[in-house]
């Protein structure tokens, strides 16, 4: 503190206005498992931040009759029975600035990974009402994942909410931080969510993202296994709050939650120590909402209000793959579409382990790129056709020509849907090897060379045509010139490695 | 019945708790009253009453608390 400082607080000590003035307090009549109950608080609002003196503050959310019910947030160990409790007359809230990029934070905003304390610029409310429909468009830009098998199939657009539903282990945030990685040099930012998870498997997230250059423009929101539910509870709300500081300034902002149903298992314990009637699975009557509020605060806004958008990506993981259980089917019912990843295709080595036939995306491919929506179309049609062929394939040994080549370009087309979690593909490169797949160039190649063929082509691509290569990436239609130029670069490249070829061909 | 709880830093001579007693059957006059006494140290100094869920803290944490809240 400077002189000028000191001197500054001298005059404010004289002229401090000091009053006795009569407040509101409750005391604590019980305190167990992360829940105060008081008497008395009478004008207490519901939300309302509330201090138990010192460092120890609490959430107040069942206001009743005779008492109130508080969710611990901070200084548990410092509340005793007896004890008073304030009100703040705040909301809860945490403050945000630009500085929080790149950072770890608690769901208090506090800083968790060791380094400075975050500076304040903007106190951000945790809950808060959607943008309304005046305030939004339509999503229209895409939100590129650099994973073949969702940009083209179950495209995501800037703003929309995308559920990733699997069991345990089968990649889910995998895709999730794919997407992340793929955000660089896109002018998004990235908010992770982690809730309820191990700081083991945590600390290897952001060990990944940092290694890959991710962390500039991402920021971890971490309520881990060891937080209290409350915190767990609350830190979804709290990532959306850095979200929308950042959508206030016209930004894209991509915001994963990992996931959503340790979330709702978070606020089930809640609600039960709270003694709010239980439901469903045990789970308290509002848990719809409690996912609905969150997610509906995913939006992209007009340009009068900025042009920002917030795209969600919801984690939820299911129990032997049953989707028709309480939180998967309203979280489901909440999104604009899910990716359903499975356990006996990640176990077939078929990564990532999407499920085409059960994802969808309702509102993605209004924003695909147009080349995408042109290759992505045939791409489709042949893996339709390829599902219904291979059921119908196990039980008739002899069939027809067009069958068999049906049967044959469908696997060819699965298998370029492969990709490795960390292997992220600009737009050219799906289109190119999407076109080849779909246009029967691929037909003619081994299934098990088609790594080593789409490595080798897409590198053959981009030093023999870098023109079509960066016109491809910007993402028009493909015109009868560039089809031609691809079909020429097929051919070329047909000839420049001739040992990916069966013999006849 | 009302409860009225009175904290002071030391412990208050019966002469003081009268007047006080005074003071504030005379406030709560339509009600039968009970005075509840406690030392509580960490006031430093002063009083604190609390009546049925209001509190009105007189001491000085109080208001050192309200000055550090301040500046």
């Amino acid at each position: 503190m400077s002189k000028s400082d000191i001197f500054a607080n001298l005059s404010s000590i004289k002229t401090a206005d000091l009053q006795v003035k009569e407040v509101s307090v409750g005391k604590v009549i019980s305190f167990a498992d992360g829940i105060v109950f008081t008497d008395q608080l009478r004008d207490v609002q519901s939300g309302e931040l509330v201090s138990f003196g010192g460092e120890a503050y609490g959430l107040a959310l069942n206001l009743e009759r005779e008492k109130v019910g508080i969710i611990v947030l901070s200084g548990a160990e410092q509340i005793r029975a007896g004890d008073f409790v304030y009100r703040t007359g705040k909301i809860l809230s945490i403050n945000v600035s630009d500085e929080i990029v790149g950072r770890v934070v608690d769901p208090m905003g506090q800083a968790v990974d060791g380094k400075s304390a975050i500076a304040a610029d903007k106190e951000m409310f945790l809950e808060k009402i959607a943008p309304g429909v005046i305030a939004r468009e339509g999503v229209n830009q895409p939100m590129q994942t650099g994973i073949k098998a969702v940009d083209a199939l179950i495209p995501i657009g800037r703003g929309q909410r995308e559920l990733i539903i699997g069991d345990r282990n089968t990649g889910k945030s995998s895709v999730a931080l794919a997407s992340i990685l793929n955000q660089k040099g896109q002018d998004m930012i990235c908010i992770y969510v982690a809730i309820g998870q191990k700081k083991s498997t945590l600390a290897q997230f952001i060990q990944v993202l940092e290694d890959k250059g991710a962390m500039e423009y991402t920021t971890v929101v971490s309520a881990s296994a060891s937080e209290a539910a409350s915190l767990q509870f609350l830190a979804p709300y709290s990532g959306q709050a850095v979200a929308e500081y950042f959508l206030a300034k016209g930004k894209d902002v991509l915001i994963v939650f990992d996931d959503l149903s340790k979330h709702a298992q978070a606020y089930r314990e809640i609600s039960l120590l709270l003694k709010r009637p239980s439901g469903r699975e045990a789970y308290p009557g509002d848990v719809f909402y409690l996912h609905s509020r969150l997610l509906e605060r995913a939006c992209k806004l007009n340009v009068e209000n900025g042009g920002g958008s917030i795209t969600a990506l919801p984690i939820i993981e299911t129990q032997a793959n049953d989707v028709s259980a309480y939180i998967p089917t309203n979280v489901i019912s909440i999104t604009d579409g899910q990716i359903y990843l499975e356990t006996d295709l990640f176990n077939s080595g078929m990564r990532p382990a999407i499920n085409i036939g059960l994802s969808v995306s309702r509102v993605g491919s209004a924003a695909q790129l147009k080349a995408m929506k042109q290759v992505a179309g045939s791409l489709k049609l042949d893996l339709a056709q390829f599902r219904e062929l291979e059921a119908f394939a196990q039980f008739s040994s002899d069939l027809d020509a067009t069958t068999k080549k049906q049967l044959e370009r469908g696997k060819r087309v699965s298998e370029i849907l492969k990709q490795a979690w960390d292997l992220q593909m600009s737009v050219a490169e799906q289109v190119l090897m999407i076109h080849a797949a779909v246009g029967g160039h691929l037909d003619e190649v081994e299934i098990t060379d088609l790594g080593e063929w789409e490595a080798s082509y897409l590198a053959f691509a981009k030093s023999n045509n870098p023109k079509l290569v960066e016109h491809l990436n910007s993402g028009p239609k493909i015109a009868t010139s560039e089809e031609e130029a691809l079909q020429k670069l097929i051919k070329d490249f047909a000839k420049a490695y001739p040992r990916f070829y069966k013999k006849e061909a | 019945m009302l409860q009225i709880n009175v904290a002071s830093a030391v412990a208050l001579s019966s002469a003081q708790k009268n007047k006080l007693e005074a003071a504030l059957q005379k406030k709560y006059s339509q009600e039968q009253v009970v005075f509840n006494y406690q030392v509580k140290e960490e006031l430093i100094a002063g009083l604190s009453v609390s009546v049925a869920g209001k509190l009105h803290d007189a001491s000085l944490r109080a208001r050192l608390n309200q000055l550090a809240s301040k500046i």
